[in-house]
């Protein structure tokens, strides 16, 4: 199976308000594509990064505002976090997130009283709280998975 | 230390750890060494996952050196340019340490790969 590169230049159409659904009609000559295939990296090469213009909006360092809420989601919703976490840093993340929840609410906690909330920083502290506890590329996963779904939990 | 000794540094210590496309030693030190950044690391993990993982309509059992190769070059354009050996690289360090989901795919790719 070859991708072909002959990627639609069409529109892509945001699914909804999901912030990574994207799709785009394809073009190929290659019938033998994958076409889901296509319509995934179709819709990457879309514009110039993977995100929607709301993720990346969302993602922007300062959004401090966002990242309080989102923080305080976390906290008091443990299992729409756990599922966001499954979604973006899969099952082995999410337990760990689960089993470790009281040490990683106790590093967010503290960023509640921050003027300013970059998303690095709930990285950085959901890391500092799975380290040691966990293998290095599950407190990895866990820490992207919390950090990249903040916006997610609001 | 300026980080192009650190970089070589690296590498000499991924080498003396037997790194290769097979077992690589380290994700990161791929991507440094293709000229990405750590927004590409987090991407690639979030993105793989929400795009091909998570998305029921893609075969990923399916795909090709290419198609991955496709897929992360609209995460970051420096994989537009990188042989197999990195393309496997990148998916047997994925599969053995963030997305186990890759295992199936990422061993058939690396055997038919090392046959040809």
């Amino acid at each position: 199976m070859q991708l072909t590169k002959n990627f639609s230049l069409a529109a892509a159409t945001i699914v909804g308000a999901g912030l990574f659904a994207v799709s785009a009609p394809t073009v190929s000559a290659d019938t033998t594509s994958n076409n889901d295939i296509n319509t995934v990296v179709s819709s990457l090469s879309n514009g110039n990064s993977v995100y929607s213009d709301r993720t990346l909006q969302e993602s922007k360092y300062g959004m401090s505002k966002l990242a309080k809420t989102a923080i305080k989601t976390i906290l008091n919703n443990r299992s729409a976090a756990k599922s966001v976490v499954q979604k973006l840093g899969g099952k082995t993340a999410a337990n760990a997130f689960d089993r470790n929840f009281g040490a990683i609410s106790s590093e967010l906690k503290p960023l509640l009283k921050w003027a300013d909330v970059p998303s690095q920083a709930v990285y950085d502290a959901t890391y500092r709280a799975l380290r040691g506890s966990v293998s290095n590329s599950t407190a990895v996963s866990v820490a992207n998975a919390l950090a990249e779904g903040i916006s997610w939990l609001i | 230390m300026d980080n192009e000794l650190i970089k070589l540094a690296l590498s000499e210590i991924a080498e003396s750890l037997d790194d290769s496309y097979e077992k690589p030693v380290s994700l990161a030190l791929i991507l440094g060494q293709i000229g990405a950044n750590s927004r590409t690391f987090k991407d690639i993990l979030i993105q793989t996952r929400v795009k091909l993982i998570n998305e029921p309509s893609v075969d990923i059992q399916n795909m090709s050196i290419d198609d991955f190769r496709s897929f992360f070059k609209y995460i970051d354009t420096h994989f537009e340019r990188v042989n197999n050996e990195t393309i496997l690289a990148v998916l047997n360090y994925l599969a053995k340490s963030y997305i186990e989901e890759l295992t199936d795919v990422s061993k058939k790719l690396t055997t038919e790969f090392k046959n040809n």
